[in-house]
């Protein structure tokens, strides 16, 4: 397979993932997920060729992932106030009322967590495996598993009563 | 009572990414890129070299027993002019050694030693070649004098420290926005 169907497969398979862990991360703003996960992509196509096969290829794209968004808005920071007070507008016709109201709640208390556990929290949320998980954060997958227990305690509690 | 799984099936709701993009227009995106920044690496070491020839080219014309004000303002600026180029160059290619496929933890333990290193060249570095590039300016000025008309002069002494004031700011104003970067990151770990 030449690198172009590579890129393609790769495209198909994950950009739907990867829009979504980067819209979580940035609060729900579709046009910063939008730019960032073609960031992502743009450094996966630059950095394909090196691709040695030390962790599968979708724990590597996640890791491209996770790092590119973590640093999206700090190197654009004249972005990041905009970021905060945009509140996504979920005009999802799927939706109820209360959890369109859930979903938003969701979001403000993913925001509220530690950068860390906010990746972690989108990667679950986005249904990757824990080992998988694991090697994109770079910590055991005990140590992820306590952290994620606290976190589904806390980020639940956190849209039931608004505070982490 | 909500569960998490109650959560996770809203979550999994919501619909999916709008095709704003697609595969060819990344790659396209991502062949300029790399044409870019090639472009820039080889803009860099052309300045250099530019610079270089310049100041092996000025010694050999100005001879040293003609050293005066003028020669050593013009050295001193054209030295740390090259001494700062280097530096980018050098932060420039460290930056670009960091790969974004490190695990997270990694990706920022690494980014914090970057960030920190940049911290000695804005605080220690920067100030003693911004001291130095003024020195030098100021050392042009007889020179200027004693050659130009008193307006030209003025226009020179004005626009010249006018530059550094505003060149200092905007330093200061990088060396902040690098901290708080910095901050986040020592945060992180």
């Amino acid at each position: 397979m030449d690198k172009k169907e590579r890129f393609n497969e790769l495209f198909d398979k994950h950009y739907a993932k990867v829009f979504r862990l980067c819209k979580g991360y940035f609060n729900g703003n579709e046009a910063l997920a939008s730019d960032s996960a073609q960031e992502v992509f743009i450094k996966i196509w630059e950095s394909l060729d090196s691709f040695r096969g030390e962790s599968s290829i979708s724990t590597w794209m996640y890791r491209i992932s996770v790092n590119t968004c973590l640093l999206y808005l700090r190197k654009q920071s004249t972005k990041k106030e905009k970021v905060t007070d945009d509140f996504p507008s979920i005009a999802a016709e799927q939706y109820s009322f209360e959890e369109e109201e859930k979903l938003q709640k969701m979001y403000g208390c993913i925001q509220k967590l530690e950068e860390k556990d906010k990746m972690i929290t989108l990667m679950m949320l986005e249904g990757i495996g824990y080992q998988e998980i694991s090697e994109v954060v770079g910590i055991t997958e005990e140590a992820l598993r306590v952290r994620i227990h606290r976190i589904k305690k806390n980020l639940t509690q956190c849209v039931q009563h608004g505070n982490l | 009572m909500e569960t998490f799984d109650e959560l996770q099936t809203i979550w999994n709701k919501q619909p999916n990414a709008i095709g704003r993009t697609s595969a060819a227009e990344l790659i396209r995106k991502g062949e300029e890129h790399i044409k870019k920044v090639r472009a820039g690496h080889w803009s860099t070491i052309a300045i250099i070299s530019v610079l270089i020839i310049v100041l092996v080219g000025y010694f050999f014309g100005m001879r040293a027993y003609q050293m005066n004000g003028l020669t050593i303002g013009l050295t001193l600026m054209i030295v740390v002019m090259i001494a700062r180029v280097v530096l980018e160059w050098m932060s420039a290619n460290r930056f670009r050694s960091i790969k974004p496929d490190n695990t997270l933890t990694e990706f920022s333990t690494k980014m914090q030693q970057y960030y920190a290193w940049r911290k000695k060249i804005h605080t220690i570095f920067i100030p003693m070649i911004y001291i130095l590039y003024v020195i030098g300016f100021t050392l042009l000025l007889p020179a200027f004098k004693a050659n130009l008309s008193h307006g030209m002069y003025l226009y020179c002494v004005i626009s010249g420290y006018g530059f550094l004031t505003a060149f200092a700011f905007f330093m200061v104003r990088i060396l902040r926005k690098e901290m708080k970067l910095l901050n986040f990151l020592r945060g992180l770990n």
